[in-house]
């Protein structure tokens, strides 16, 4: 703990001059070097300097103690994701925000609020937090510095910026750095979710794997059910479907019982797509039944359950109309993004074929391609493909065919 | 004996009795073929719905 940045404080909180406060104790430029901390005083001058403005050393050193407890704990809430512990903490560390920006904890402190933001899914908060750690980031330490990195990938995960955060994550377990131990299953967890999102399926399991058993010897639960969801999605990807359902099944159990009710409707919105797959259209349907059934599932699952029963509709010869309808309710007018893409796909597929080609190559292939969308990108090109094949126009089968793997083509 | 059917024999003393499996066609390869390599992405059912990963 720096003393010259405590008795700072203080001096500025009393409003006292440097000129009064150094009075008959030392002098001003002594003072000035003690409080920007080039200058440790001595026992005796220090003491007299702080008893001037009623302040004990040894409350202040308790004080400090205890907001450093505090800020521990504040982290263990992101890293057990104990967000509403986590809210609680933010509230009681920003009634001390003032004094914590006088000690040397101030970097952490920062630091853990951009994770907290995070967290919250609060995008403007979190990019104003990152301009301002930005700044700081020259007076971190080496530990601070790779928090830094960790949760600037995680921003990036955020906005969807799905390589920019892996290649950060990659350069954070190589060479002479390692991993702060407290943070190691979060790193595996996190790269392995963004591992998914770029379809490196094998290589993603492995990380899950690390991070479930990271999680089982720390007791984590709410985390390792994250880890298994992820391994369920893992299985279901590459058509590992008995190992994927018996993990849907504990972790349908296992959220409900633990009431991580947000989980619970994310683990039977992804067990209809496993569903799906093994062409189990009717237990498919009676999950996205129960989501539909449920007023709180907010606006994106709603239009992912309304995306997956149109297509169960498809496969199974019964009307989409009534789905697709309710879907564009639920798009906003100036919205641009998935839902819409694939609101106006269906469209296109039931009333228009003849458009659905020049509307997959004119607006969803560049769309997925901009916004970084992989697997969509991968999967609307094989068509693409598969289609110019046909028509023998090699030039743009070929093209699109180079899409078909995981870097989906382009040179990263 | 032919060479050919040493090589065969032996073959199959070592274990090789799939062997035959590796066969050689003579037929030209189709322009087609070359185009689309694998049809790994290709799933029974086409997912367009998204997955939802669990949170950050």
């Amino acid at each position: 703990m720096n003393i010259g940045s405590v008795i700072k404080y203080y001096r500025t909180k009393n409003n006292l001059t440097q000129q009064h406060l150094a009075e008959g104790i030392c002098s001003i430029s002594h003072l000035s070097k003690i409080e920007s901390n080039t200058y440790i005083p001595h026992e005796s001058t220090s003491e007299a300097l702080l008893a001037k403005m009623g302040v004990q050393w040894n409350k202040e050193l308790a004080k400090y103690n205890l907001l450093q407890t505090r800020l521990g704990r504040f982290i263990d809430c992101a890293l057990y994701y104990d967000l509403e512990n986590m809210r609680m903490q933010y509230g009681q560390l920003t009634l001390e925000n003032d004094y914590l920006q006088s000690t040397d904890l101030i970097n952490q402190y920062e630091l853990f609020k951009f994770r907290f933001y995070i967290a919250e899914n609060d995008l403007a908060k979190a990019e104003r937090q990152r301009v301002m750690l930005e700044r700081l980031s020259g007076s971190f330490t080496a530990p601070e510095n790779w928090l830094y990195r960790f949760f600037l990938s995680l921003h990036y995960s955020m906005s969807e910026k799905t390589e920019t955060a892996l290649k950060l994550l990659e350069n954070l377990d190589q060479g002479i750095q390692s991993i702060p131990q407290k943070f190691e299953g979060e790193y595996y967890y996190q790269k392995a979710r963004l591992l998914i999102l770029r379809g490196q399926y094998e290589l993603s399991a492995h990380f899950t794997q690390l991070a479930v058993q990271f999680y089982q010897i720390h007791h984590n639960y709410i985390r390792l059910l994250h880890a298994q969801l992820l391994l369920a999605i893992n299985y279901t990807r590459r058509n590992l479907l008995m190992q994927a359902s018996s993990i849907y099944e504990v972790l349908k159990r296992n959220s409900y019982l633990t009431g991580q009710h947000k989980l619970y409707k994310q683990t039977l919105y992804n067990y209809a797509e496993l569903l799906k797959q093994t062409r189990n259209f009717a237990q498919a349907r009676e999950l996205l039944e129960e989501l539909r059934a449920d007023k709180e599932i907010g606006p994106y699952l709603s239009k992912a359950v309304l995306v997956s029963s149109i297509e169960i509709a498809l496969e199974t010869e019964k009307d989409p109309e009534p789905d697709l309808a309710d879907l564009k309710k639920l798009i906003r007018e100036d919205e641009e993004g998935y839902f819409k893409i694939y609101a106006t796909y269906f469209e296109k597929r039931i009333f228009s074929q003849p458009d659905l080609l020049a509307y997959s190559e004119e607006i969803m292939f560049p769309f997925f391609r901009k916004y970084g969308y992989i697997n969509e990108r991968i999967k609307v090109a094989f068509e693409l493909a598969a289609h110019y094949q046909k028509e023998k126009n090699w030039e743009k089968a070929l093209f699109f065919s180079s899409f078909n793997e995981w870097t989906g083509g382009e040179i990263i | 004996m032919k060479s050919g059917k040493k090589l065969t024999l032996a073959l199959l003393a070592a274990g090789f009795v799939g062997a035959a499996a590796f066969t050689v066609s003579a037929e030209p390869v189709q322009q087609e073929d070359l185009v689309i390599a694998s049809g790994s992405e290709i799933q029974e059912f086409e997912q367009r719905a998204p997955t939802i990963l669990p949170p950050i």
